[in-house]
């Protein structure tokens, strides 16, 4: 397991851990993933500044102070709002000003984001990003 | 001439303008259409199935997921054109990632998709549209045949004529740009590409089975099989699915996109 160092938020100190990927992401359906490290999830603690509930990516801003307590902002993308729903997401999950954990797969180069994995809110509610599939149901089926 | 009288010619010139814009498409006058009254009134047979519905893609390691493996014999243009891709995907990049910046993904990639696809079955066209850019095939069953070459305008879908043989929709697609398209990540398709869909129904008409068939000397030897397999939703609908430029640019993913 490797060891990477993460940002905490705003006015709290930095402390390093890291984890296994929780999950297994496919390549994103619009483009690779490539630039993204998925053996790898970090977490990131902060302040959402914007949140684009979008097809056919959505992507959070969230402000972060780095482990010299400078702001920076980083972005993450994930699915659409048809797979997010599924795991309870809706348009106001992420208001501005909320104060939020981020798990993320991050930019390999270590550039500032990542692809999202999930979101710990203010109450304590883990929603994932991570892609469902829908299957439907027999009762519904022709016949 | 007084102005009365040149706001008459003007207003006249607009309006013989607007009705020789009507319907001006390459191939207008070419066919009767798709939706004419007495074309869908004209007596067919009975179709084997129909495919109205909404459908999604099973996403099945089998064959590839969202690409079409094994793959065929490259050519040696292909073949650089992957290492190329693969290489500055080892060193966690994107290369000529063309739909991650708003171009088309193009036939047959469109199919492969995450998103549902809407399929709305006529006696003389089959209409898909993919929830994925809202982007929209259209397959002509009225027994037309593709257009002259000389009138063929390239497309990404390119141009599609269907025909039933049994229980078998059998479509024909050809008239495919070249131009930034690519069969999946890495492959490019070529203005020679053709492709065959064999639609077949399945589960009592819950599913139904795509076989392509492509084939395009300039990127690979001999025709490349894959089939995918479609499950019906009978609880979802497509939804406005556009691709902005100023926003995708704003991922965090775009700057690792090398577009050369």
């Amino acid at each position: 397991m490797k060891s990477v160092s993460i940002l905490l938020p705003w006015g709290l100190l930095a402390v390093a851990t890291a984890f296994s990927a929780a999950y297994t992401l496919p390549v994103s359906a619009h483009h690779s993933a490539a630039m993204f490290d998925a053996s790898k999830t970090v977490e990131h603690k902060g302040t959402v500044k914007s949140f684009l509930w979008n097809n056919p990516h959505c992507l959070l801003v969230l402000g972060v102070r780095d482990e010299k307590g400078e702001p920076q902002d980083y972005s993450y993308e994930f699915d659409g709002p048809g797979y997010l729903v599924r795991n309870g997401w809706t348009r106001t999950t992420l208001k501005p000003g909320d104060e939020i954990t981020v798990t993320s797969n991050p930019l390999i180069d270590g550039g500032r984001g990542g692809k999202l994995v999930d979101v710990t809110l203010a109450d304590g509610r883990r929603l994932s990003a991570a892609p469902k599939l829908f299957t439907p149901s027999e009762k519904d089926k022709a016949q | 001439m007084n102005l009365g009288r040149l706001s008459i010619t003007v207003a006249s010139a607009c309006l013989l303008s607007a009705a020789s814009s009507f319907a001006q498409t390459a191939l207008e006058g070419q066919y009767l259409s798709a939706l004419a009254p007495k074309n869908l009134a004209e007596h067919r047979s009975a179709r084997p199935f129909d495919l109205t519905g909404t459908w999604n893609m099973v996403i099945d390691a089998k064959n590839g997921r969202h690409e079409f493996r094994p793959l065929p014999e490259l050519s040696a243009a292909a073949q650089a054109a992957l290492d190329k891709y693969q290489d500055y995907q080892r060193r966690g990049l994107e290369y000529r990632d063309d739909p991650g910046a708003c171009w088309p993904l193009g036939m047959p990639r469109i199919m492969t998709r995450f998103w549902p696809i809407q399929i709305i079955q006529l006696p003389t066209m089959v209409q898909l549209t993919t929830m994925f850019n809202n982007s929209v095939r259209w397959i002509y069953t009225d027994g037309r045949p593709h257009p002259p070459e000389d009138l063929l305008v390239d497309t990404y879908n390119g141009h599609s004529v269907g025909r039933w043989e049994g229980a078998t929709l059998v479509v024909d697609t050809i008239g495919m740009s070249g131009d930034h398209h690519w069969i999946q990540a890495g492959i490019p398709a070529g203005p020679k590409l053709h492709i065959v869909e064999r639609y077949r129904m399945e589960d009592g008409g819950n599913a139904f089975d795509v076989e392509f068939t492509m084939t395009d000397p300039d990127n690979w030897r001999g025709e490349w099989k894959n089939t995918k397999r479609f499950v019906r939703q009978e609880r979802t609908d497509i939804e406005e699915h556009v691709c902005i430029f100023e926003q995708v640019r704003d991922l965090p993913s775009f700057k690792y996109n090398v577009r050369e």
